[in-house]
């Protein structure tokens, strides 16, 4: 996103990515102490230990390089919840157990960055438009998720899978708010459990439990 | 609110409920003709609402009060309604808690837009981003007070978490007011209510050891 793709040839892209992602290690280290509204520009070179003038041939400034960060962390964070819905319908609970909390703990690491993109987006478009493209996959990939199951009846036949769905897509946004990088284990896992009977309850505990 | 409580409060306090009320409804059609709160001049609100500023100012520290007098507002009636989801009980079924998420939807929808906009600038107002979390915080611990009975009561599931079952699906649920039922209306609206419906009662009710029995 900032880095100018006409102008890299192959070698240049490669050391473009691996510098985005040095610097986004850095700014999520000091974010687990610090708010991103109090960092410097300077902080972050010192973190990421690198030159000053480097930076700036990256970033124009503090604010675009977060909105820079937000296409890789989002292409990451679908990865993570997509697991859910490209499980079969037909898996059993532990299975589903397991995808949730893939995505339970991606969120959990990455919240304090996830958070500071979420502010940033109150006055800007661009995250904003991101965080749309994850919402239109879930709520398609979850629907259909649901219908494919339906058909082959592991998925109870009474519900509305663009409705439901489109609340599901909510549950799941919900934890880039909720969950707190400071959420200690134990409770990461009752919400893992929490996340994990809502999703199996709703669609698949009727369909099974005869 | 008895006309007793209404004698008993001042005059001026009285004036400022006026005074929020009417730019409530000014603002919340501002924000339907597709303003946004936060680049919206309290200048232009208040001469939708036909309110001098030197009045507002009279009344009104800054935005910041006005805003957080309409989610203290707002919440307040909104929670009223709730209460009609923590009579659901043993003798409930999916129709009744249909009809109490009927009812909090529809008092929340002519609400969601100026809601939504209120989360949103809380990310850049301490004061109202702690007010919106005590918001979130009383409307899960009131879920989970519900959660905790039904267990008691053998009408919703007992393996469920409690307190993160309520936080998971309470932030849910503000989540798609602020973009779902902010957005729909008619038949739409329905199929949102029914959806919404059809994950609280499966969760937590269907699968209950006096109903699976």
């Amino acid at each position: 996103m900032s880095i100018d793709p006409g102008a890299a040839s192959e070698p240049v892209n490669d050391r473009s990515a691996q510098y985005l992602r040095r610097t986004r290690a850095a700014v999520e280290r000091l974010l687990e102490h610090t708010p991103f509204t109090s960092l410097s520009v300077e902080d972050i070179i010192q973190e990421a230990g690198i030159a000053r003038s480097t930076f700036y041939v990256y970033f124009d400034d503090k604010g675009q390089m977060l909105n820079a960060f937000t296409s890789d962390l989002l292409d990451e964070a679908l990865v993570a919840v997509s697991a859910w819905w490209q499980l079969p319908p037909a898996a059993d609970f532990d299975t589903l157990r397991t995808a949730l909390a893939g995505f339970v703990r991606f969120f959990h690491q990455h919240s304090a960055l996830l958070n500071a993109l979420i502010d940033a987006s109150a006055f800007e478009d661009r995250p904003e438009a991101g965080f749309g493209r994850m919402v239109r996959a879930g709520e398609v990939g979850i629907a259909e998720h649901i219908r494919s199951g339906q058909r082959t009846g592991s998925v109870i036949p009474g519900i509305d899978p663009d409705a439901v769905a489109q609340w599901l897509v909510r549950l799941v946004e919900e934890g880039l708010y909720e969950l707190s990088p400071t959420a200690d284990e134990a409770h990461l896992e009752r919400l893992i459990d929490a996340i994990s009977m809502i999703v199996w309850n709703t669609l698949y505990r009727g369909a099974r439990s005869a | 609110m008895s006309s007793v409580t209404r004698k008993t409060r001042s005059a001026r306090a009285q004036r400022r409920e006026e005074i929020r009320d009417r730019m409530l409804a000014s603002v919340e059609e501002l924000l339907a003709s597709g303003e946004n709160l936060i680049h919206l001049p309290t200048g232009r609100v208040c001469t939708a609402a036909k309110v001098a500023r030197s009045t507002f100012y009279l009344h009104f520290a800054d935005r910041g009060e006005l805003h957080s007098a309409w989610l203290t507002n707002i919440a307040g009636r909104l929670e009223t309604v709730g209460e009609q989801w923590w009579r659901v009980d043993g003798a409930s079924g999916r129709a009744d808690v249909h009809a109490a998420l009927d009812s909090l939807i529809r008092a929340y929808r002519p609400h969601a837009v100026l809601m939504r906009e209120l989360y949103a600038a809380s990310a850049y107002d301490p004061a109202l981003r702690e007010q919106v979390e005590t918001v979130t915080a009383r409307n899960i611990n009131g879920l989970r007070r519900h959660i905790l009975a039904g267990q008691n009561g053998g009408w919703v599931v007992p393996e469920l978490p409690a307190a993160e079952t309520a936080g998971w699906l309470m932030c849910m649920a503000a989540r798609g007011q602020h973009t779902l039922v902010a957005e729909s209306s008619g038949a739409e609206l329905a199929r949102h209510i029914t959806g919404l419906t059809d994950i609280v009662w499966y969760t937590l009710y269907e699968f209950a050891p006096t109903r699976a029995g």
